[in-house]
């Protein structure tokens, strides 16, 4: 995500921690560090500020970030408190400023205002304060220099904790630089929360230069890394052994298109993680230390602990299952131990809330906590298994790891045919790789190991599907609704299979009908709600449940209509039937299956006795490409290989034939995938079909022009026609 | 895109903060039936206050809430500001006081408004399981009658039983107006009470629907059933008050308020003169005011107690480059005024207020603008309509009573109604046939508020990515469509209308079978899918704005084509609206031309069957194509 610095900053300083301090305003105190702050940035000595000259390549844009400067200085001092207790303050200031030449009425709006926290305390048990300042002046294109009063600031919230303002910028006019800053100062006791910075040298408008400097304490613990051919930094040291680090960039172009792009993986970038520690710098983090981190982690969770929670029941579960467990193989006892540990932490609980609707199937519980009880139930079930640790294929690189955040923890459970498990949600299936980390290496961690400094299997990777299998298959029996031969009557079979299924089980599955399938796989003799009404205390509770049930399964009409919506690109006229004929929530069976039947209109044209049959529309709604997006010079990501395989078949009405089939048969094929398709007369039938396959997950941005013949072709035929001709 | 106002809107209604934002996504019968209010009373009382205030209303309202069907809970919100205040809340969860809850206190934002003083009451009102109860007790003033406008029956919750009372003391000159009763089983006792000096009206309702928020939606006056109270004046010990006897009492308070303004007439003159530098003609240098201050102000809507009345000081507004409807309403009067025009301020209630200014009240009007009293003629100046053209008004002050400065005394008229031409969208094109391919000129014209909309939307593009914005919305997006030598005028100037042309070579348009050409002559279909689900909505639809949408589409026939078969046409007409299309042949040429009329922008309720079975016709045209085959 390529969010501009100022964006990204005001975000970021709504999400600061601060240290230990009154939270409430203090205004003269404000005001008078306000100015001093005002004073300091704009004495700044820094010929990119000064030089108001647009590059002739940059003329024409609709906003020119003429410079963007980012300073970050970082100290702590000792000190003594009224017990005499000594405590370590953390001093955290980040300033960002930028100048930027306004060229339209578009990005006067996107700059005539600042919306920031003045104040605002700490959460939780740490203790701190951030405190924000701003300071914007326009400079006219006289060269007059404005300043923009910051007492037109407005108060939009103040409580105890802190206080929200707005400051509308006055006087700003199309053809103006706008000199801006935001300075964030915080303070926090006794821990400093880490920051984790990402600076990218692209943007939505051009930046003629931009820079970034720091000087961070020596009790702090500076890492850094820059990815995607940005400059290095260079690195110092002061008289008072801070750490000194430089980094800038000038001319750099707008951010190219958004669309099937990872700006992490394409976009130069720097990357500073800013803590407290007092460790030596480390330019790009090894892998080994993220590792350690994650070890901890791992420990943290005490498996033994939680397993010892569960245990009992997981037993009981497994016997009934199958009573005989213990003679089954490694392979049959994890695949029964994750289906029973799932149903447990997934499905055989109730809320406060009492969720049972779409909301429930987005429950989230920790990857740490899951995995590692999981690992411990498996252990006691005889099975080994290790934890692996994944990077995301549309985030940092392995060679550019900089936070546990930036890997998936997955766990290989070791038998003849090892498999691996991810916690992805509910419906997740042992064997499932995540779309996200397919095709990444995924190194092992051994938590007792592991000070040894070695990563095992780094040239181990993830498999990678293929576009077989992550399918979409359609079968779309069409006739007409009755009298009216204007609207089409659909019963339509769709198979998600692979990665396909990933998105549509959030929205399509209902908790109850999983739960209840689950249960019953597992031979669970009491439900949730038996239990329920079983006890005296939650009787009442039962009642509620049981409405909450009946609410969710009355919402699925209007859950299967969104998805016919999309899918078509036109709201069906009635939804009139739906069903899941196999939610995919088992490895044995893992598609996705369900069945939907609608009218819809608008696909038949009326041509005095005749019609035409708008067949593309029915089949598949493409994609739609601006014509800036037909030009490419990055790379292609797209979330993984896929296909479409659709089939209509249209019941041709009594007394019409059909002509123009022979514009339906078409093949495309090329290094990137194809779109082959054909139609035929079966009887009283007219069978189409569409197949469209993306043979990769990712492509070089030389196959752009590949890429787009599929998009086009996909494109063409959503528009043919064929004619129904009467006699 | 409409301009935010500034809102007389009960303050309710318009809550979208993090704590309650679920408020405005209110349940209506058979939606959601969960949590209802089983009773409440809510009494009003005029009563004596002190010197800052020497009279006030206290509401007094007790609300009981029963859930219906599983636990779950509510957000409980109350608004005020600086010219009201909560006294207290007491909170009974399932029969007991339950002290813990404690409601925050906050700034009241909203997306539209930059700034408010208005202020949030606010916490979760918790229900543990179905058929348990919960209350809740509100004390809240009003510091000042002229505050206290509207009491609404219907709330955010399905209401079984309700009572309102209003106690209004001998001394107190107040009228009640009951507005929007019909089709409300609601009931209505008076009560003269000698000994205690005060006349009580009582009014009891029973199964009132919740508030629900529909898109182009009649404002709330005119749907849902409500009291309004006009405060006339005063007689309490201290001595009398007076409020909006008549419309001239209203007209001397905000002129009292207008007084108070400062404006610099000698930085207006000067900058008056400077925007009109070079121009001769009178009503040349008033446009060229009124598209300055369009173009160079940015509208903000501040909302701040006393100031959400009086504008800010020209000069300020000026020098800001940003203001609401009063500051601009202000800086295009003293510009104006500087090059020696007779201009003034007006106060108006647009289209979202039922109430006009035969009752004088605050709520009567939420926005302000200029008058230019020029040979005789009044024009009015809207500049926080960003794009629409001298002359021109919007939908939303069309017809509507204007009150107009006129110093000590007041000029009320009405905004001149236009006709949908204002606003027509006309669309020409003629081209010529060539297998599957139609290619020629074609032109659009976008006139009135049709083309302020797509200056709006244009203006929020960035420039870099202007023309590719245009051409897209040119084509729809149909890479078919291919588009050459645009000319454009209109973008940089609201006083003429909007207009392309350009050449076009559309492939795949027609579809060939055989001997066979079947082609398709609307390439935009206006209103086509604008049928309205009747199953959802309840409430009148306002459409944006008049207009009518022509289409003109002329083909030149290949050679050796004649038509086969050419659709019926389409003839509706209707009072608010009406659809025709027709096809003609004269000569070689094939002529295609609809008319869409939208006359009336209120479509009733009653009338949303006719409605859908016309629109239904009309899609059904819209499918039909035109046969062409070998001679």
């Amino acid at each position: 995500m390529n969010c501009s610095l100022r964006t990204c900053l005001l975000i970021t300083l709504v999400g600061i921690s601060g240290m230990t301090a009154s939270g409430q305003a203090d205004v003269t105190k404000y005001k008078e560090r306000a100015a001093a702050v005002r004073q300091e940035v704009w004495g700044w000595r820094d010929p990119a500020f000064t030089n108001k000259t647009v590059p002739a390549k940059f003329t024409g844009e609709s906003c020119v970030i003429m410079a963007r400067k980012a300073l970050i200085e970082a100290d702590s001092k000792r000190r003594m408190d009224w017990a005499l207790a000594s405590h370590r303050n953390f001093y955290y200031n980040s300033t960002v400023r930028e100048m930027v030449k306004i060229n339209d009425k578009a990005s006067l709006e996107e700059y005539s205002q600042l919306s920031y926290h003045q104040f605002k305390k700490l959460n939780g048990w740490m203790s701190g304060t951030t405190t924000t300042f701003v300071g914007a002046r326009i400079i006219k294109p006289d060269g007059s220099v404005k300043e923009v009063n910051t007492d037109e600031t407005v108060t939009l919230n103040d409580t105890k904790t802190s206080r929200q303002s707005k400051l509308a910028i006055s006087d700003l006019q199309i053809g103006d630089m706008l000199d801006y800053y935001v300075r964030t100062e915080e303070y926090s006791q006794d821990y400093k929360e880490p920051e984790r910075l990402i600076f990218y040298f692209g943007d939505d408008h051009p930046i003629v230069d931009f820079a970034l400097h720091c000087e961070i304490g020596s009790k702090y613990t500076v890492q850094y890394s820059s990815m995607n051919k940005a400059p290095e930094a260079k690195q110092s040291t002061n008289d008072d052994k801070d750490v000194i680090l430089d980094i800038g960039m000038k001319d750099i172009p707008s951010a190219p298109t958004g669309f099937w792009m990872s700006s992490i993986r394409e976009l130069p970038a720097f990357r500073l993680n800013v803590m407290g520690g007092g460790s030596k710098p480390v330019k790009d983090i090894p892998l080994t230390d993220i590792f350690n981190t994650m070890t901890y982690y791992i420990g943290l969770v005490d498996g033994p602990a939680q397993f010892a929670a569960i245990r009992s029941q997981m037993v009981d579960m497994m016997r009934g299952a199958d009573h005989d467990y213990k003679k089954l193989s490694d392979d049959s006892v994890a695949r029964l131990a994750y289906y029973v540990y799932r149903f447990i932490r997934y499905y055989n609980k109730v809320d406060n809330a009492l969720e049972v609707g779409q909301d429930r199937n987005n429950t989230d519980i920790n990857d740490y906590y899951y995995l590692v009880t999981l690992q411990t139930a498996l252990k006691h079930f005889g099975v080994k298994s290790t934890f692996v640790a994944v990077p995301y294929k549309h985030g940092p690189d392995i060679g550019h790891i900089m936070s546990v955040g930036d890997m998936l923890l997955v766990l290989r459970v070791d038998v003849d045919k090892p498999f691996y498990v991810a916690n992805l949600n509910m419906f997740t299936c042992p064997g499932y790789i995540l779309a996200s980390v397919e095709g990444q290496p995924c190194p092992e961690i051994h938590p007792k190991s592991f000070n040894h400094g070695e990563v095992v299997g780094l040239n181990v990777k993830m498999p990678l599907s293929s576009a077989e299998e992550n399918q979409q298959q359609e079968n779309l029996q069409v006739n007409l609704n009755g009298a009216d031969m204007q609207v089409l009557h659909v019963k339509r079979h769709t198979v998600l299979k692979g990665k396909m299924k990933e998105s549509e089980q959030l929205r399509l599955l209902n908790f109850e009908d999983c739960y209840e399938s689950e249960r019953n796989m597992l031979h669970v003799e009491k439900s949730i709600m038996d239990e329920l009404k079983k006890a005296r205390k939650s009787r009442n509770v039962s009642e509620d449940y049981a409405t909450a049930l009946q609410k969710a399964r009355e919402s699925l009409k209007d859950r299967f209509k969104e998805e016919i919506s999309s899918e078509f690109e036109k709201d069906p006229k009635d939804v009139l039937a739906w069903k899941v004929d196999n939610p995919g929530l088992r490895s044995a069976a893992p598609d996705l299956v369900y069945s939907t039947e609608f009218t819809v209109d608008g696909l038949m044209q009326r041509a005095g006795n005749n019609f035409i049959l708008n067949i593309g529309k029915v089949v598949n709604s493409p994609l739609k490409l601006t014509p800036s997006q037909r030009t490419r010079n990055v790379d292609i990501y797209m979330s993984y290989a896929r296909t479409l395989d659709c089939t209509v078949s249209f019941l041709i009405p009594e007394g019409y034939t059909v002509q123009g089939m022979d514009k339906l048969n078409k093949t495309l094929e090329n290094g990137c995938g194809s779109v082959v398709t054909s139609a035929k007369i079966q009887g009283n039938q007219l069978i189409v079909h569409f197949r469209r396959q993306y043979k990769h997950d990712q492509e070089p941005a030389a196959s752009w022009p590949q890429m787009l013949a599929i998009i086009d072709a996909s494109t063409d035929f959503a528009d043919q026609k064929v004619l129904l001709k009467k006699g | 895109m409409r301009r935010p106002l500034l809102l007389s809107l009960p303050l309710a209604l318009t809550l979208s903060f993090a704590g309650a934002n679920t408020l405005l996504a209110s349940p209506y019968f058979g939606e959601d039936s969960n949590i209802v209010i089983s009773s409440k009373t809510e009494r009003y009382s005029f009563e004596e206050g002190e010197k800052d205030h020497p009279v006030i209303v206290r509401e007094e309202s007790k609300t009981q809430y029963y859930c219906s069907e599983l636990r779950a809970s509510i957000p409980w919100v109350e608004t005020y500001d600086g010219q009201s205040r909560i006294d207290g809340v007491k909170v009974y969860v399932n029969g007991s006081r339950d002290k813990s809850i404690q409601p925050k206190d906050e700034y009241y934002s909203s997306g539209d408004i930059f700034y408010s003083d208005a202020r949030v009451y606010y916490f979760s009102l918790p229900f543990a399981r179905k058929g348990t109860s919960d209350e809740v007790d509100l004390e809240k003033t009003t510091l000042d009658p002229r505050y206290f406008t509207t009491v609404y029956f219907t709330e955010e919750q399905l209401v079984r039983q309700k009572t309102v009372e209003i106690v209004v003391p001998k001394w107190m000159h107040v009228d009640i107006k009951e507005m929007n009763f019909a089709g409300y089983s609601i009931t209505k006792a008076h009560q003269n009470d000698d000994r205690k000096g005060v006349d009580i009206y009582t009014y009891t309702m029973s199964n009132l629907a919740p508030f629900k928020t529909e898109q182009n939606s009649p404002g709330p006056t005119y749907v849902y059933p409500h009291l309004f109270i006009l405060s006339k004046y005063a007689e309490p010990k201290t001595g009398k008050q007076q409020y909006f006897n008549e419309l001239k009492d209203q007209y001397a308070w905000y002129r009292s308020l207008v007084r108070q303004v400062n404006n610099d007439a000698a930085v207006m003159k000067a900058k008056a003169a400077e925007i009109t530098k070079g121009l001769t003609g009178d009503l040349d240098k008033v446009k060229a005011i009124y598209q300055w201050v369009q173009e160079n102000v940015r509208y903000i809507a501040f909302e701040n107690g006393m100031a959400g009345f009086r504008p800010e000081p020209a000069q300020d507004v000026l020098r800001k480059k940003y203001g609401d409807c009063k500051g601009m309403a202000n800086l295009t009067k003293n510009l104006l005024t500087g090059l020696g025009f007779d201009a003034r301020l007006c106060w108006i209630g647009t289209d979202h207020i039922a109430y006009d200014y035969s009752t004088p009240s605050l709520a009567v009007d939420n926005h302000m603008i200029c008058a230019l009293n020029y040979k005789g003629k009044l024009y009015f100046l809207d500049a926080t309509e960003s794009y629409i053209g001298f002359g021109q008004y919007a939908q939303r002050i069309q017809g509507r009573q204007v009150l107009i400065e006129n110093g000590d005394s007041y000029l009320l008229q009405r905004i001149p109604v236009t006709g949908c031409e204002q606003n027509e969208v006309h669309s020409q094109y003629d081209l010529q046939l060539s297998g599957s391919t139609l290619s020629g000129q074609v032109s659009h014209v976008w006139k009135g508020e049709n083309k302020e909309d797509l200056l709006f939307q244009a203006n929020a593009v960035h420039k870099n990515k202007l023309q590719e914005s245009l051409l897209e919305f040119l084509s729809r997006g149909n890479q078919n469509y291919v588009i050459t030598g645009v000319k454009q005028e209109g973008l940089d100037n609201r006083n003429t209308d909007l207009f392309f042309q350009y050449k076009l070579v559309y492939n795949n348009a027609a579809t060939v079978f055989d001997n066979d050409i079947y082609v398709d002559p609307d390439f935009r279909k206006e209103f086509g899918e604008a049928d309205i689900d009747t199953t959802i909505r309840h409430k009148d639809y306002l459409f944006d704005c008049k207009g009518d949408w022509i289409t003109e589409t002329n083909i030149v026939l290949p050679a050796g084509y004649k038509v086969q078969d050419m659709p019926t046409g389409l003839d509706v007409q209707r009072k608010g609206y009406s659809f025709t299309i027709s096809y003609k042949l004269e000569g070689s040429t094939l002529k295609y031309r609809k008319a869409i009329f939208i006359k009336d922008v209120h479509l009733a309720r009653s009338g949303f069957a006719q409605w859908n079975t016309d629109v239904a016709q009309l899609k059904k045209s819209y499918l039909q194509q035109i046969t062409l085959t070998r001679k």
